[in-house]
């Protein structure tokens, strides 16, 4: 399913969640010092990306600044809004955000002026959408919090007379 | 001389080369169907006529010279499951005899510019489709792995 920007738009203005804190029981660093490990080693993969032509031995394009620069906007705009994705460089000199979870899978490909997006749930049609690298919508974010990393739905709890 | 068939049955088995650039944390990663740029078509070989060893030899051969992308196995797919994703799968014979293309019909990659979404499901459908097979040998001259031919259905 192809969906345009008024769809993310619409996406977009719900409320998101604010995340709890809480610590993690194996080494007790609270969530969001995870999340913000892991979003800072993907802006490391982005800064450190191939500049040097034929990094990957099929003739692969570098990777430019203007795609660096996009991408590190895309970054910290998902960071309040999903999980950190793992950063890979493609063969023409573009940068692929990459989610996969149990649930599905996710990929946000950045060039210099052009964004190209995919979330793949394994129960359910994809959903893609692409468009200006500089005007990416926080309803990607959105879209992958919900579809590949769903929150368990809380207890109800009622006052028994 | 090439006496293999041209036309690829649907039940034939083809196999994507790969390597290290193709894995991650040892699973397949969704370049692997991934054209190069400005080209709609990828080399892979029909290892239903060449069989695994001269496939891993060809593989070996193409990885060779560089050291940091080195061969480490197959991606192995049937033409049925490529044409099920609307793509297609051709004889090339002028390039060795048991080379083949997978085309898309889709825009291939082009310079610094993401590729159509349609384009990215399809290449994760087919990652998902195809059987990974690592090369527990990579520097022996024979295939030492699991069997890569893809039974159908059916089939023993």
């Amino acid at each position: 399913m192809r969906i345009t920007n008024s769809f993310f738009n619409a996406k977009a203005r719900v409320r998101v969640p604010v995340h709890h804190v809480y610590l993690m029981p194996a080494t007790g660093v609270t969530r969001i010092g995870y999340a913000f490990a892991e979003f800072e080693a993907a802006r490391r993969a982005i800064k450190q990306a191939y500049t040097a032509p034929n990094w990957d031995g099929y003739g692969g394009l570098p990777i430019r600044d203007e795609t660096k620069k996009n991408a590190l906007t895309v970054l910290s705009h998902l960071e309040t809004l999903t999980c950190a994705p793992e950063i890979t460089p493609n063969s023409n000199g573009t940068l692929s955000f990459e989610w996969e979870t149990n649930q599905g899978t996710g990929q946000l490909e950045i060039g210099r002026t052009q964004y190209s997006f995919c979330v793949q749930p394994h129960h359910g049609s994809p959903i893609l959408n692409s468009g200006n690298a500089s005007e990416i919508n926080p309803g990607v974010g959105i879209l992958v919090d919900a579809l590949l990393y769903p929150k368990p739905s809380r207890p109800v709890s009622t006052s028994v007379r | 001389m090439c006496d293999i068939p041209v036309p690829i049955a649907n039940e034939e088995t083809v196999v994507r080369a790969l390597r290290e650039c193709h894995i991650k944390k040892g699973k397949l990663r969704d370049n692997v169907f991934r054209p190069p740029p400005g080209v709609d078509e990828l080399s892979v070989m029909r290892h239903t006529y060449m069989t695994s060893n001269p496939c891993k030899q060809k593989g070996k051969e193409i990885a060779i010279g560089d050291a940091n992308n080195a061969y480490v196995g197959f991606a192995a797919i049937t033409a049925e499951f490529i044409r099920g994703e609307h793509s297609e799968v051709t004889d090339s014979r002028e390039e060795f005899c048991g080379h083949a293309h997978i085309s898309h019909g889709i825009a291939p990659p082009i310079a610094d510019e993401p590729i159509d979404p349609v384009l990215m499901s399809r290449l994760q459908e087919l990652k998902k489709k195809a059987k990974l097979l690592l090369d527990p040998d990579p520097n022996a001259e024979q295939w030492t792995g699991e069997p890569i031919e893809i039974q159908q259905q059916g089939q023993a």
